[in-house]
């Protein structure tokens, strides 16, 4: 069941149609194409089996007009840095989904390693970027048909064969108004190793509907932390999609802090034998957020090894979804594939709906999902008091320790401790 | 006589509704060692919860006063800065959290909580160190989290460093001899016959004499079925060591008949 036929058009028409006679012409079809399919598909209810714990209702009340291009004149270099990690390497920033040269720093780059606006590429090397359209009608997720109908920028980082690139490349999507639709194309070419650091920000009420993919070639490497740091009063959807060949190797870490109801979907998928992939995620919720990790790791070919190891902390009257999928395919033999999901309630009203679930066709694999959702161990809080610590920095620290050990395997240590600050920092305001 | 550091009086405690202790009395001076032996589920491990605090236990009747102050009013973080300290029967693994970075905050909550400076890295660093030696504690488990992995006897031996880092006033031992070897035991021993002081209480649970070679004890008492018992001095554990505990229920029987539930 749908969304009524209305509401989904009415949503649709805040956003004018996208064609533009500078652009090639396959894109102009693309996005028409994608644009339809998600009038097709219809906005998602509770009623669609892989959105019943998320209901976007909320979504349908805030006025979603394009963001004015003078919104992003307002912004300055002294808001965004803080959300940066302190990390050297280029910066890119985008203002409600469109490239804001004057705040992004992308210079010296190593030979073969290619950081762009998409718009860039689409002007002067369009080609670049067809396969980023192929599966245009983005059937079974359809805010990602919406962002390829309406992306207007995004970024696009290329590393040609053997390129390695250890720096990691930060791209900063600060939205302020309105809807928002980044994307970002990341191409990672025989044997290259790529970092990059995804951040969205903002503030105020807006939507940012992303999408992001990966493209692994052969013995590739390309590690991603996806940091979702939304305003509180804002929406978020983004679709995370990566396609790897033989023994590439991708690695992602997704922190989920910011908005107001916010979903990351995970589509990966093993297309050559022997490749691997890691997903941790951690999602912290408080007030009334609704937080959904939906993820579907795909293992099309033998001797795979995929990990999601996701863990929620809900505060207050927060609600987390976990929704984990692994699919072996027949004759992805020898595939190694775990899948964990650990919740934390701290208080009474707050909600975890988890399904981790496993679909083997394939008889020589290993294969292991569970879940837990509970509350701090009472005996280990009375073990911390009976030390002498307060009642309160005992939850703290145990919260912390629970949080942490999804970061805490991180090797780059001011990755890492980046990624901590804005844990404790989150974890610290309410305890 | 001094003022006593620990006064039990009349101890009655329920858990989950049914009474554990029925009407327990003791009385621990500054240094003094207690020990407390009595046949499993008397109610020993009881008693050393309900002083350090821990609210699974309801107390019907009694009072507990830690130098004249009244115990039970107070909450557990508190009884420990105020010297309260029980090493566990049990100790617990708490994954995430390191050893040395949980103690210092332990033992600063309990510095602050007397008015003194925070210990500065350095010193803390030291100190854990001077400490570590005394009980033979493998320095590598100090920066693990706590207990994670620890076998039994490094357990134990992680419980009673912590005892000789927080320099407790109050300190009560539940089984700290259970699991370690002959040689962990001699050196847990060490470590605490090296805290006693004019200054400080122990009360030392145990099942076996062995312990109390190492450990002098000024008292032993029996734990029966939630009561004192009987109470002696050290000899009292030689010849529960040989007798167990059924003469004391026919001692019972005969000197208060009735009072044993069947
Ligand atoms: N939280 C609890 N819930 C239910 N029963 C409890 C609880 N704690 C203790 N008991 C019961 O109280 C009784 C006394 O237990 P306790 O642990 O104090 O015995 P103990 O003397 O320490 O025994 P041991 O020598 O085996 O350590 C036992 O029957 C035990 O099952
Ligand atoms: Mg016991």
């Amino acid at each position: 069941m749908t969304a009524t036929a209305t509401d989904t058009e009415a949503f649709l028409e805040q956003f004018p149609a996208i064609a533009s006679g500078n652009a090639p012409l396959w894109l102009n079809k693309a996005r028409k194409a994608a644009r339809d399919s998600f009038a097709s598909q219809g906005l998602p209810t509770i009623h669609d089996e892989e959105w019943r714990h998320t209901n976007i209702a909320p979504l349908l009340k805030t006025s979603l007009a394009p963001a004015p291009i003078s919104a992003a004149a307002a912004i300055q270099d002294a808001r965004l840095a803080p959300l940066f990690a302190p990390v050297d390497g280029p910066r890119m920033v985008f203002i409600n989904g469109r490239y804001a040269p004057r705040l992004s720093k992308v210079t010296a780059l190593p030979a073969g390693v290619q950081v762009k606006a998409l718009s860039e590429i689409l002007l002067k090397h369009p080609g670049k970027l067809e396969h980023s359209f192929t599966d245009v009608l983005c059937l079974g997720h359809p805010f990602a048909a919406l962002n390829a109908a309406q992306f207007e920028d995004g970024a696009y980082i290329e590393l040609d064969a053997k390129a390695v690139f250890e720096q990691p490349i930060q791209i900063l999507h600060y939205a302020t108004v309105g809807a928002s639709f980044p994307r970002t194309v990341i191409v990672a070419g025989e044997s290259a190793r790529a970092r990059v650091i995804e951040i969205f920000a903002g503030e105020g009420a807006y939507f940012c509907n992303a999408s992001t993919e990966i493209g692994a070639d052969k013995n590739a490497s390309v590690e991603l932390s996806r940091i979702q740091r939304e305003s509180e009063t804002a929406f978020h959807t983004g679709l995370l999609q990566t396609r790897q060949a033989r023994d590439s190797r991708v690695a992602v870490q997704s922190l989920a802090l910011g908005g107001a109801i916010a979903r990351v979907e995970f589509d990966s998928r093993l297309n050559g034998p022997g490749a691997e992939i890691n997903l941790a995620g951690l999602y912290l919720g408080h007030g009334k957020q609704h937080l959904d990790q939906h993820i579907v790791v795909d293992h099309a070919q033998p001797r795979g090894t995929s990990r999601q190891f996701f863990r929620g902390v809900m505060d207050e009257k927060s609600r987390g979804v976990f929704s984990g999928k692994v699919i072996v395919r027949p004759g992805a033999q020898k595939t190694d594939a775990q899948q964990q999901n650990n919740n934390l309630l701290l208080s009474d009203d707050a909600v975890v709906d988890t399904k981790p679930q496993l679909e083997i066709y394939a008889d020589d694999v290993k294969c292991s999902h569970g879940a837990t959702s509970g509350k701090l161990d009472a005996e280990a809080l009375f073990f911390l008091r009976s030390r002498g610590l307060s009642a309160r920095d005992a939850r703290a620290l145990l919260t912390l320790a629970f949080a942490g050990e999804v970061v805490g395997s991180i090797k780059d240590e001011s990755l890492r401790g980046y990624l901590e600050s804005l844990v404790t920092n989150r974890l610290k305001t309410k305890n | 006589m001094a003022a006593p550091l620990l006064e039990i009086k009349d101890l009655h405690v329920s858990v989950a509704g049914t009474e554990i202790l029925h009407g327990v009395n003791l009385t621990v001076i500054a240094g003094e060692v207690h020990a407390i032996m009595g046949p499993n589920g008397s109610g020993k491990s009881t008693l050393t919860k309900v002083l350090a605090g821990h609210e699974a236990y309801t107390i019907t009747k009694g009072s507990v006063k830690y130098q004249g102050k009244d115990l039970l009013a107070l909450e557990p973080e508190i009884r420990a800065r105020e010297g309260v300290f029980l090493a566990f029967q049990y100790p617990i693994e708490i994954p995430g959290v390191s050893n040395t970075y949980f103690l210092r905050a332990a033992l600063n909550a309990a510095r602050k909580h007397r008015g003194e400076k925070e210990l500065e890295a350095d010193a803390f660093l030291e100190l854990v160190k001077q400490r570590a030696k005394l009980v033979e504690i493998d320095a590598a488990l100090l920066n693990r989290p706590i207990n994670e992995g620890f076998s039994g006897g490094e357990k134990k031996r992680n419980e009673i460093f912590q005892l000789t880092m927080l320099e407790p006033t109050l300190a009560i031992l539940d089984e700290t001899d259970s699991g370690l070897d002959i040689d962990a035991l001699r050196v847990i021993a060490g470590g605490v016959n090296a805290m006693r002081s004019i200054k400080r209480g122990f009360i030392v649970v145990t099942h076996y004499q062995r312990l109390l070679d190492y450990i002098v004890p000024d008292f032993v008492h029996v734990l029966f079925d939630g009561r004192i018992a009987k109470s002696g001095k050290k000899d009292l554990a030689l010849e529960l060591e040989k007798k167990g505990y059924s003469w004391i229920e026919e001692e019972i029987a005969r000197t208060n008949p009735g009072s044993i539930k069947v």
